[in-house]
């Protein structure tokens, strides 16, 4: 690990006062540090913790740079607020119910608003039987498929898609469930408690703290930990609110999230110094994906066979990884639904046909390798 | 005129950035940047106060300052807020 993030976390962590100013005595290369934050995604939160905290010790020039670096980045974020609550106004307006979180629902959570912490995109959340209503919508606002001419069943196929608009430059992630089906489906519009955030004075549904703290552990589970936002974003919710720690076991457990959150917050504590709950520890035989993690972080990026074998380590029982198994060898991606385009009744073949177009790809590849 | 009541715009969302606050405003569309000074009046005014008592918190915060000179510079500024239609006076 880099000596930047190693002053990030110090920085951003529990550590005491001293400590952090001791460091911040010695020689900071304060371009790289700011360089390392602005790809991590933490450059908001380390501009405020430096800014209100430790400005004596920023020199001129780099002060400059960060605050206009921040300003920007906070306007940027304003704009994306304005999109989405456009958006959730559109939607009420049809009579679909929506739920946004991460993101923009994250910053006004965790972080006190749109300037404590940038996302990419606004991740909106929609009853299953709404979702091809609320697709139709964003495509007559103008937005355009990420993955561009869709087959006809995708939408029936697939739980998320990502839909542009190049122009207002917003990007949505539209959802009818916060996982896939490998997942068990816990996060689901009719599911969630109703809980409401407010953004610029507008009250906008998204999961209790209790479920988003939950949901984030899984989240970053699923892509190996490999940001070290995603950990951040636990500690800062875990700063921000008195969570109710026994309805956190409720949802974990219902969620089959118990090893996610435990990983989660083992990595919190790790590497921010969160003081955690008792009963939260990581059983010791999984005591190894920490220092995994901690590799997907800062040394190597997962491929995906190794993101499968982490992420079937965390599921909580046998049915669930059965179930990922399942799912993994045989849900249609979107190359799978362009690669052949069934009618309607064949749908169902998508399911048979997903294996025999990854054993030709393996096959291709290993050809050409 | 140094004894009218400010108060920020209903409209106008503060998003605070380390020392300074970006204010945007709903209505124009338009975002101010506002500098640590600008930033610690904005937050002073998160309940409506008379001008004089703003001058005056100021000073008190400043005491190396000449009080005239925050004074004018204070006057300037809140014009400048009111320009922009983030701060208004109260009836």
């Amino acid at each position: 690990m880099s000596s930047e993030y190693e002053l990030i976390l110090l920085l951003l962590g529990c550590a005491s006062r001293d400590r952090k100013e001791q460091e911040l005595q010695g020689e900071v290369d304060w371009e790289r540090l700011w360089g390392v934050a602005e790809e991590e995604g933490l450059a908001l939160p380390l501009w405020e913790c430096l800014d209100r905290e430790f400005a004596a010790y920023l020199p001129e020039p780099t002060a400059e740079l960060m605050s206009s670096s921040a300003t920007w980045r906070t306007l940027a974020q304003i704009r994306q607020v304005n999109e989405l609550l456009a958006l959730l106004d559109l939607f009420h307006s049809r009579g679909i119910e929506v739920a946004c979180y991460k993101g923009p629902a994250l910053a006004f959570l965790a972080y006190g608003g749109a300037s404590g912490r940038e996302w990419g995109d606004l991740d909106l959340l929609v009853a299953p039987e709404m979702y091809e209503e609320a697709f139709q919508l964003l495509r007559a606002e103008g937005f355009v498929p990420e993955l561009g001419d869709l087959p006809r069943c995708y939408l029936k196929l697939a739980y998320e898609i990502t839909l542009i608009h190049n122009r207002r430059r917003v990007t949505v992630d539209l959802h009818r469930s916060a996982f896939s089906e490998a997942f068990r489906d816990s996060f689901s519009l009719s599911k969630k408690t109703p809980f409401a955030v407010q953004m610029n004075g507008y009250p906008v549904e998204t999961f209790a703290p209790e479920e988003h703290l939950v949901l984030l552990a899984i989240h970053g589970g699923k892509h190996g930990w490999r940001k070290l936002r995603w950990v951040y974003d636990l500690v800062a919710l875990c700063r921000s609110h008195p969570l109710d720690w026994q309805r956190v076991g409720q949802v974990a457990k219902e969620s089959g999230g118990v090893r996610s959150l435990s990983l989660g917050l083992e990595l919190a504590k790790d590497l921010f110094s969160l003081k955690t709950p008792e009963g939260w520890k990581l059983p010791k035989r999984l005591e190894p994906l920490t220092a995994k993690a901690r590799a997907h972080m800062f040394s190597e990026r997962p491929g995906l066979a190794e993101l499968h074998r982490f992420q079937w380590q965390l599921f909580d029982d046998w049915p669930a990884r059965a179930r990922y198994a399942l799912f993994t060898l045989f849900r249609p991606h979107a190359l799978d639904l362009k690669w052949m385009d069934l009618p309607r009744w064949y749908w169902p073949l998508y399911y048979l046909l997903r294996p025999v177009r990854v054993i030709q790809e393996r096959i291709r590849q290993a050809l050409k390798s | 005129m140094s004894n009218r009541i400010l108060a920020r715009h209903p409209k106008a969302d503060t998003h605070p950035s380390g020392q300074r606050v970006v204010v945007f405003h709903q209505e124009t569309h338009d975002s101010i940047v506002l500098n640590p000074t600008g930033s610690w009046l904005w937050n002073r005014l998160e309940r409506p106060s008379p001008q004089s008592e703003l001058i005056k918190a100021l000073q008190a915060e400043h005491p190396d300052v000449e009080p005239q000179d925050i004074k004018s510079d204070v006057e300037a500024y809140i014009e400048e807020l009111l320009k922009n239609g983030i701060v208004v006076v109260q009836a």
